[in-house]
């Protein structure tokens, strides 16, 4: 049973990462694959807030998601310049980079050795009623992207990942869409980072490399871009299954490398065949 | 809903059927007798090598010890040394296989990540890491492996006796142990009177090409350099320095030792000097005697250090349950008083916790691609 | 400083890998205009390949070096028969041809980690120290000068190719623009499955050459891959010479970089240098 709540808890952490994923990718069709960056931000604010000035676990995530706002702002200044495949790839050198930092940036973060003994606030010690403040959280976002999507700002989103020029012509600032959707999506990525550092009690760079950014796309790439049940629902999957494999019974050396070429060839057969995804309206 | 929806919902609901009616299942099956004994290791990425040997020697011991009826039954799991992974693995042993205690692989950051989820379902953890972090982890961790500091300490003194008064050292910044290995050092190393000129990190995650670092060394000109890396990143560290045109000595520790390390290293090792721990298998008795079962039992692969620990543990737990079974408490009483039946990394000193603090390490060198022992 | 030559050498050491990863990658980027992440996986194959036949089945190297470049060729053909083209037929966008050769990369990796272990591995017997050159003080291995000679006489040969042959004239009509080469009577099919036959059998060069020099891990794949995207993005994409320069200026940069930082920022100077160059000049070095 309590196996089952932890992986409903990474479960939800991963969907809130993958509801706010899509508003960039999915909405706006902007393929950022440097997700994970942001993630680690909030992670690590809740980590080293709370370790080393005690403060209060919203309070951290409060400032997580304000540092990764404004990271966000900065970085999503230098993308908007760019557009399509160009626009992944200075995203992937932006997760390059903050991974970098995470790792190297020593007298603060501790580099690879970790914050350890992250603490989480009292009323929510035992692990199901963990899960139920995580699912909170999922149920917030979800309707914040679900608000986001049908307003009129998402009505432009969608029209931008469209046709970008047309919509220029009729006196949109793309920009600032583009770059408002992104930080958005960035600060949505770091409650998930507070919520999985104060989960796990212990966090280190290795968790937001560009692999783990990957990992986000492949999930609202298989649920189905611009529709955010679907990032849920890929999330749900792509949790599930690697734990469904630690059963079938593969030799354990076996079964790691196993979820990999799954995975990959999962994301080879939806391209092929179904590249909307599960329940998209959208394809890349 | 589209009929991709209801397939995959259909999908998640038998998983999560199945997973609850195996979960069931061994339940019955283990209200019997033996000890559940998790094991969550690193069988795959950088520690893979040292994961696969303690799995093995996990497996002959638990053959040995069930000869004459089930005493212990061993369910494994990747850690991956990977926090993240890690934890799952430590649910899944500690719910669906019931497991009453989990022997944790190397992997430091993994370690760290388990031990306070043991502490929360009050479930005995021995992780074979040298860290010292691990040795204030909780109250239901036990570390297996001696502290770092001893080792460090014993090099930085030797390199000092050898004439050594500058040194290079160099590092896996990923790893806890290598950190208070090369701060020990330094402590150690300054205060007897030499210096440490570069203290340069490297990341033997993202690759095998440590010229860059290397390059670094060969600009301040060191007597001697301290490399802290495991046999798998040793191997081509080394090479590449004796290519690059580094002549000074090299000092390692022991987690260097493995055939793995020469196979990236060669004859490039060639007067390598290491702290050691005890095992070997030119040492005691009982460490030939498993050194041949080993060999026997897996050929082409050379025992390990980790692999011996972990054989010992199992014993020592399985004597230990025999005598005090089914009071779980007496049983880890009994594993600090007798915490190892063939001492086949020699006599470890625990803490009064519980916790292996140090052991006679020793000093071995490398001659024809082989570590033999240091006079 | 003395140790000025040194840092040169290495710098065109890694230069002359990237270069490698580049052409394959650029080449393949010019005919069918999309970022193929799978790549990476054909320097992993290759160099398995090596391995499998000279540790495993005790060929010998001057049969497991062709054989390896061949395998690693043939498996860059498949992927283009049997996913891309089906992809390019729907035209499908460059983005989804993205993403499908992520998939491919990693599936490949994980298998070949499956059938040859996490291990590290090196493909040199590991008996013998290499033979090492002394340049004006700095070393540089056997190995290594192979390497330089190789991706120098690669690069001539592909330049060569393109500019005097048939094929090679066929391959830059499509580059330029395929509609137009398809209406002249070229069949771009054909022309696309060669260019991903020479591209992947140049990774795999890539990759053995790697696993000669320092060590073979599932693992190399992305990392080799990622530095020859960079490279060939400052070079000017789809420019070959433009890959060329921009893999040794990477190498350069990287190497002359962690001097005075520490060594640890290596990977996040390459990525730098990617993002200055899309920033003030994206065409890259050699435009195309």
């Amino acid at each position: 049973m309590e196996y089952l709540i932890h992986l409903a808890i990474l479960f939800s952490i991963y969907a809130i990462l993958g509801v706010g994923l899509n508003l960039v990718v999915g909405y706006t069709g902007l393929l950022s694959v440097t997700h994970a960056a942001f993630y680690g931000i909030g992670a690590y604010a809740t980590a080293i807030l709370s370790t080393v000035y005690d403060l209060n676990f919203f309070v951290t995530m409060l400032v997580g998601v304000v540092i990764s706002g404004v990271v966000s702002l900065l970085i999503g200044l230098v993308l908007s310049r760019f557009d399509g495949d160009y626009y992944a790839l200075a995203a992937l050198g932006f997760n390059i980079i903050v991974y970098s930092i995470f790792l190297n940036w020593q007298s603060v973060t501790r580099g690879p050795l970790g914050i350890p003994g992250i603490d989480r606030p009292d009323f929510v010690s035992a692990n199901w009623a963990f899960l139920i403040m995580s699912a909170l959280f999922l149920i917030a976002i979800y309707y914040l992207a679900q608000y986001l999507g049908k307003s009129s700002f998402g009505r432009v989103l969608k029209a931008i990942r469209e046709d970008e020029r047309a919509i220029q012509v009729f006196g949109y600032q793309t920009h600032y869409y583009k770059l408002m959707i992104f930080v958005i999506g960035a600060m949505m990525a770091a409650v998930a980072g507070s919520i999985f550092a104060a989960y796990i009690t212990f966090i280190d760079p290795s968790t937001f490399t560009l692999n783990e950014s990957i990992f986000l796309l492949a999930i609202i790439i298989l649920g189905g871009l611009a529709n955010n049940k679907g990032a849920i629902l890929g999330a749900l999957f792509l949790i599930l299954l690697p734990e469904m494999l630690r059963f079938v019974g593969f030799p354990t050396d076996i079964a790691a490398q196993m979820r990999q070429v799954v995975y990959g060839l999962l994301l080879v057969f939806l391209m092929l065949y179904r590249p909307q995804g599960l329940m998209g309206e959208y394809e890349l | 809903m589209p009929t991709a929806v209801k397939i995959v919902v259909a999908v998640v609901v038998i998983i999560l059927v199945g997973m609850a009616i195996s979960a069931i299942q061994k339940k019955e099956v283990i209200s019997g007798q033996p000890l559940r004994v998790g094991v969550l290791l690193p069988l795959t990425g950088k520690f893979s090598n040292l994961g696969e040997d303690l799995k093995n020697a996990l497996l002959m011991a638990s053959s040995d010890i069930n000869k004459n009826g089930q005493k212990v039954q061993l369910t494994f799991e990747d850690s991956a040394a990977d926090p993240k992974v890690a934890v799952l693995g430590a649910a899944k042993l500690l719910d669906a296989n019931s497991v009453q205690l989990i022997i944790g692989g190397t992997g430091s950051s993994a370690n760290l990540a388990v031990a306070p989820i043991m502490e929360m379902r009050k479930t005995p953890f021995f992780p074979l890491s040298a860290t010292s972090k691990l040795n204030s982890a909780g109250t239901y961790t036990r570390k297996l492996l001696p502290d770092m500091d001893g080792e460090a300490s014993k090099i930085a003194a030797y390199a000092f006796a050898q004439g050594a008064r500058k040194v290079a050292i160099l590092y896996d910044t990923s790893s806890d142990t290598h950190v208070i290995g090369k701060d020990v050092f330094s402590t150690v190393f300054s205060g007897l009177g030499g210096t440490i000129t570069l203290v340069q990190g490297y990341d033997s995650k993202t690759t095998a090409d440590f010229r860059s670092v290397l390059t670094r060394v060969k600009d301040v000109g060191p007597d001697a350099i301290y490399a802290l890396a495991i046999e798998k990143v040793g191997g081509p560290l080394v090479k590449q320095a004796r290519e690059l045109g580094l002549t000074q000595p090299l000092y390692g520790f022991s987690a260097l030792e493995s055939d793995e390390f020469f196979n990236g290293s060669g004859l490039a090792a060639e007067g390598v000097v290491i702290t050691a721990q005890p095992f070997s298998c030119d040492g005691a008795v009982a460490m030939q005697k498993y050194c041949l079962a080993f060999k026997a039992s897996y050929p082409g692969r050379q025992p390990l250090l980790y692999g011996a620990v972990g054989y010992d543990l199992l014993f020592a737990l399985a004597l230990a349950s025999e005598k005090y079974s089914p009071d779980f408490s007496k049983i880890i009483d009994e594993y600090k008083n007798n915490p190892s039946v063939y001492n086949l990394n020699g006599t470890p000193q625990l803490d009064a916790h519980g916790n292996v603090r140090t052991v006679d390490f020793t000093m071995r060198i490398v001659r024809d691609a082989k570590f033999v022992e240091l006079k | 400083m003395s140790i000025i030559p040194q840092l040169i050498v290495n710098s065109i050491i890694a230069g002359a890998i990237y270069t490698l990863v580049a052409l394959g990658f650029n080449l393949i980027y010019s005919t069918t205009k999309f970022f193929n992440l799978a790549h990476g996986a054909m320097a992993v194959v290759g160099g398995y390949v090596v391995f499998s036949l000279t540790r495993q089945l005790d060929f010998s190297l001057w049969l497991s070096i062709p054989v390896a470049i061949l395998v690693a060729g043939v498996i860059g053909v498949l992927s283009d028969l049997l996913l891309f083209r089906k992809l390019r037929e729907r035209k499908a966008s460059s983005m989804i041809l993205l993403v499908a050769s992520l998939g491919l990369f990693t599936a490949i990796q994980a298998m070949i980690a499956i059938l040859f272990t996490s291990q590290f591995q090196t493909l040199t017997t590991g008996a013998s120290i290499s033979t090492v050159y002394d340049v004006f003080g700095g070393a540089i291995t056997q190995t290594q000068v192979v390497i330089l000679a190789t991706g120098l006489l690669i690069m001539a040969g592909i330049g060569l190719m393109l500019k005097y042959t048939k094929l090679g004239k066929a391959i830059q009509a499509v580059g330029d623009d395929e509609e137009v080469a398809k209406i002249v009577g070229i069949d771009t099919n054909k022309v696309i499955a060669i260019v991903f036959f020479i591209g992947s059998a140049i990774a795999g060069v890539a990759g053995l050459l790697v696993g000669f020099d320092t060590g073979l891990e599932p693992t190399m794949g992305l990392a080799l891959l990622l530095k020859g995207i960079v490279a060939a993005i400052v070079g000017g994409v789809g420019s070959l010479y433009g890959g060329v320069l921009g893999a040794f200026l990477l190498g350069f940069v990287e190497n002359f970089g962690i001097w005075h930082l520490s060594g640890e920022w290596k990977d996040a100077i390459a990525f730098v240098l990617l993002i200055l160059f899309l920033i003030f000049r994206p065409q890259g070095i050699v435009k195309k």
